[in-house]
């Protein structure tokens, strides 16, 4: 009798036995074959040894059902045999790859470059663009202006006022929670001496509104904020916690002097948040009823549109006009997004960017196309090898496809890790209110970001790959096999590769042009003549503030002692005063009429920018007198009015004549101001003001006249400006020692700063074109190598016939540049309409012309010629004999 | 030895679970445990054996596990499920109606 039989038997089961017959049943039930053999053969023992003899017939039957549950089984396991092959597709797709490391380790890098670039692009632009702002995480942020009607019709965008703020928190479903920020100064007693602080009183709601809590502290209270200022509260910033306070632990409950008053630190802002402007502290503040220049923030009430609330806006604004009995020219009211209200710029740049990494990927990717192929031709004996074994054309291409898929994903890491040091790059580039203004302090590469990488790994690796592999299997078994190894698909398939190189030259072209014009208008900016020489300049801010100053005579005093002591300091070349600085800071219009001009209504009266001047700022600045005098020291109160204007003022309201002796007021023609003489005629200069002309107006005839609380050093300093920054404060020191000395800077600094996102724009455009050209390049040298080894029989057998060695070159360099010229062509319709979309997205950008097209095509093909050199002089080098026997 | 495929075929499922309800088995055991039980009326073919263990394992109805004899030799063991205790019953009932109507009209029997 058999084992096993009556009782239960005792049993051992292997536990990674089972746990793999689990998991086989769990992929579609199959036993493996060796399984279903050994049960069958123990069987036939078992028999055997019971001393049963089976029939033939018997014998016949089992090994039939063996076959019978195989191949039931096998057809049951399709989808397991689809990941079977799929996962010898990949080892097989790795063993090849890494039998030729070269190759691969270049295609990955190239990939990587194209993917990293990408991917650190679309990182910054998803962080700026798309990711919600920290402020403003529901996005229904908005930031609520008045606006001026110009004359022409165009808006003039204003801050708002307490009267707005009303209105519009008090209107029913417009507006669910709303603040005020109004930017002040404070003269903090701490750390060494006076600090001068850009600080923002806030109403009721900050932290609220503006998602912002102290990350130390605590934000105001209900009571702090229903007090205002007399509470004594106030906040501050990272920055100035590490700057003034050095950080100190014990910070939260430390009084400090501010001004007149003395005030207790409740909390300490998060690292990055200086909302709004740089701001780097806060004070609770009461508003009163008539104040204007308030910069208000609110939410949305849910569900309503921006273009639903600006309706509303218009029409609370038009309400407040009737109530104030302004005509319809006056105020008017809407909101921005708070995203656009903080960044002013519509997303040409991103557009700009993204375009211009995606043509660095494209030739990063015909690149690697183009090496896959290569070698693919290069392994035709095996794929038509194989293809005659009868592996199918889908399979060998799912296995090219394996392959190439692994190039992208090892790619994708490698760019992925490109990206996270390129983007730090990128923060470091940018200027630095850039990140401030919206609140970050870094690019995060999130999950958006991370599937935007991935989905074009995968898309790129699909597509590249497909093409790839559908060029590489067209192969005929017949001729290749009878060629010998010399693929006779190879001139087919260097023409396709040479329309790839085509393409890589048509996309280079672009990238090239259109950083080409970015940096020339970078270039062209920085070399501007901005009508006086900002090198050399040492800049920086004083205030009049307090009963001292209330009266011009302490004014005119000051300035006069503290030029005096400036312009005596080793180092200073000359120094002088303004209450207006060209490239920062705010300007200052001021209407005006002229006498013998017919009267206007006042919304069409000319508004110039406005400038309190010290004699000695024309010479500081090396502003060039055209026409008559500069001030004096006798150009003061109680002297005749007069004023210095600049050439375009002149030629606007004198075209024909001299301007000097001619006279000007301030405000309309019937105003009571003083007609002031002109005495003298400068060279314009180049002011970040929206107003085209200007006039220079003596301090000391106005020390009380508008913005003249403001004033504006400026020093020419022989080096460098910024090293006689410690004297000068000492000197404004010893002159009043309570007087604040702020934003010191440079104005070729200021001047930069101005054209930062051009400048930033330029960099990385350039820096793609110049990585886009490299590959081209390769690209090209790429494929001409593999033309030279290709046809080494041919040259051997043209050289053994007697053609010149110049002539193998020739007829090298002649193929390449045939490619140069035909991507050329290609390319230039291409870079035309690029660059001209390009210039209509970034200012003073000069459009495209045939000289620089011209230029731009030469560099290209010049690239290629020395791409080709190298592999022509191997074909030169090519030994007939050895190339015939071979 | 005269065979009835049809009639093997449709009840040797049937056999399979109630020789496992007794105890498990492997292939070979529960082939001669058929046969012993039927007194030899029921000869089990090797060819039909192990490919109806192989759909009663697909179905599971039972369950087949590597183990040892009480010789120490390896061997697949097979166990009734739940599941297929539950199909045993139903199974028996149908065959008993089947097999009932079927010989009583054969012998001749009124209902």
């Amino acid at each position: 009798m058999t084992a096993g039989r009556g009782e239960p038997p005792r049993r051992r089961t292997g536990r990674t036995r089972e746990f793999g017959a689990n998991l086989r049943s769990l992929l579609g039930w199959r036993r493996s074959s060796d399984d279903v053999r050994e049960e069958l053969r123990i069987h036939a023992e078992m028999q055997a040894a019971d001393g049963r003899v089976p029939s033939p017939h018997d014998r016949r039957a089992l090994v039939a059902a063996g076959a019978a549950l195989l191949d039931d089984g096998d057809r049951r396991s399709r989808r397991l045999q689809w990941i079977e092959e799929a996962w010898h597709d990949l080892r097989h797709g790795w063993r090849t790859l890494w039998a030729r490391p070269g190759f691969a380790l270049g295609s990955i890098l190239t990939i990587g470059i194209g993917l990293g670039a990408n991917t650190a692009i679309f990182g910054l632009v998803n962080a700026v663009y798309f990711r919600p702002l920290p402020i403003d995480p529901d996005g229904r942020l908005v930031r609520i202006r008045e606006f001026s009607l110009a004359p022409d019709g165009s808006r003039r965008q204003v801050d708002a006022s307490r009267r707005v703020f009303d209105a519009v928190t008090a209107a029913d479903g417009l507006v669910s929670d709303a603040v005020i920020l109004n930017g002040t100064s404070l003269n903090l007693q701490a750390g060494d001496g006076a600090q001068r602080v850009q600080a923002t009183r806030t109403s009721a709601g900050f932290a609220r509104v503006l998602n912002a809590m102290p990350a130390l502290g605590r934000p105001f209270t209900a009571e702090e904020e229903r007090e205002g200022e007399s509470s004594g509260a106030l906040i501050i910033s990272h920055g100035l916690w590490a700057r003034v306070f050095g950080s100190a632990s014990d910070i939260l409950g430390r009084k400090v002097v501010a001004g007149t008053r003395t005030l207790t630190i409740v909390g300490v802002m998060p690292k990055g948040f200086e909302f709004p402007y740089g701001s780097e502290a806060w004070v609770p503040a009461r508003f009163a009823e008539n104040e204007r220049s308030l910069v208000i923030f609110g939410h949305l009430a849910p569900g309503l549109s921006l273009d639903a609330a600006n309706a509303r806006f218009e029409a609370i604004g038009r309400q407040l006009n009737a109530e104030l009995g302004v005509n319809a020219l006056g105020l008017g009211l809407n909101a921005v997004s708070a995203r656009q209200a903080l960044m002013d710029d519509d997303g040409r740049m991103a557009v700009a960017l993204l375009g211009s990494v995606t043509f660095l990927l494209l030739i990063a990717c015909a690149n690697v196309t183009m090496l896959m192929t290569s070698r693919l031709v290069a392994r035709q004996k095996e794929v038509v090898i194989r293809a005659s074994l009868g592996c199918g054309r889908w399979r060998q291409i799912r296995q090219f496809i394996a392959e190439a898929l692994q190039l992208f994903v090892l790619g994708g890491i490698t760019g992925w890790g490109l990206a996270l040091v390129i983007k730090d790059a990128l923060v470091v580039l940018l200027p630095r209110t850039f990140f401030e203004q919206l609140g970050m302090t870094s690019v995060v590469l999130d999950l958006r970001v991370a599937t935007v990488a991935i989905a074009l790994a995968m898309t790129a690796g699909l597509s590249f790959g497909l093409l790839a592999a559908v060029r590489a299997t067209r192969g005929d078994l017949n001729a290749v096999m009878k060629d010998g190894g010399r693929a006779a698909t190879a001139g087919r398939s260097r023409r396709s590769a040479g329309a790839l190189v085509v393409i890589e030259i048509a996309l280079a072209l672009v990238l090239v042009a259109g950083a080409g014009l970015l940096i020339e208008s970078v270039y062209a900016i920085s070399q501007r003549d901005n009508g006086f020489r900002a090198d050399g300049l040492l800049t920086f801010q004083m205030e009049f503030r307090g009963d001292r100053y209330a009266a011009g005579g302490p004014r005119v005093q000051f300035l006069d002692a503290a030029l005096a002591r400036l312009r005596a300091l080793p180092g200073v070349v000359d120094a002088g005063v303004t209450t207006v600085n060209p490239f920062c800071c705010g300007d200052w219009g001021a209407r005006m009429s002229a006498e013998g001009q017919p009267p206007v209504a006042p919304e069409a009266a000319v508004v110039v920018q406005h400038f309190l001047v010290t004699p000695t700022f024309f010479s500081t600045m090396q502003i060039p007198l055209r026409e008559g005098r500069l001030f004096t020291d006798m150009d003061r109160e109680g002297q005749p009015p007069v004023v210095v204007v600049d050439e375009r003022f002149a030629r606007r309201f004198w075209p024909d004549q001299s301007a000097i002796g001619k006279r000007v007021k301030r405000g309309l023609y019937d105003s009571p101001f003083p007609w002031m003489t002109v005495v003298g005629v400068v060279a314009p200069i180049d002011a970040a003001g929206e107003y085209t002309e200007m006039w220079y107006l003596p301090f000391k005839q106005l020390p009380l006249g508008p913005s003249s609380t403001s004033a504006h050093v400026m020093l020419r300093s022989a080096g460098d400006p910024m090293a006689i920054l410690p004297a000068a404060r000492r000197a404004i020191a010893e002159t009043d020692a309570l007087m604040p000395v702020f934003r010191p800077t440079t104005m070729a600094e200021l001047g930069r700063d101005r054209y930062t996102q051009d400048r930033l724009a330029a960099t990385i455009t350039g820096t793609l074109a110049a990585s886009g050209l490299l590959l081209s390049v390769l690209g090209v040298y790429g494929l001409m190598s593999s033309a030279v080894a290709g046809d080494a029989r041919e040259i051997g057998i043209r050289l053994a016939l007697g053609a010149s060695r110049r002539r193998v070159i020739g007829g090298v360099i002649a193929r390449a540049l045939r490619l140069a010229v035909i991507g050329v062509l290609a390319g230039v319709p291409l870079a035309y309409l690029s660059t001209r979309g390009l210039s209509a997205l970034i200012t003073d950008l000069e459009p495209l012309d045939v000289s620089r097209l011209f230029a731009v095509a030469l560099v290209l093909v010049a690239a290629v010629a020395t791409a080709a050199l190298l592999p022509a002089r191997r074909a030169m080098r090519i030994d007939p004999l050895r190339a015939l026997r071979y | 030895m005269p065979k009835d495929h049809e009639l093997l075929h449709g009840a040797l499922a049937a056999l399979i679970l109630r020789t496992l309800s007794e105890a498990d088995d492997h292939g070979y055991g529960i082939s001669r445990r058929i046969e012993s039980a039927t007194g030899g009326a029921v000869q089990v073919e090797d060819g039909s054996l192990y490919p109806a263990l192989y759909r009663l394992e697909r179905k599971a109805l039972i369950k087949g596990e590597w183990g040892l004899t009480e010789a120490r030799k390896r061997a697949r063991f097979y166990r009734l499920t739940d599941k297929g205790r539950r199909h045993l019953v139903r199974q028996t009932a149908q065959w008993a109606a089947f097999a009932g109507g079927v010989s009583r009209f054969l012998l001749g029997e009124k209902p």
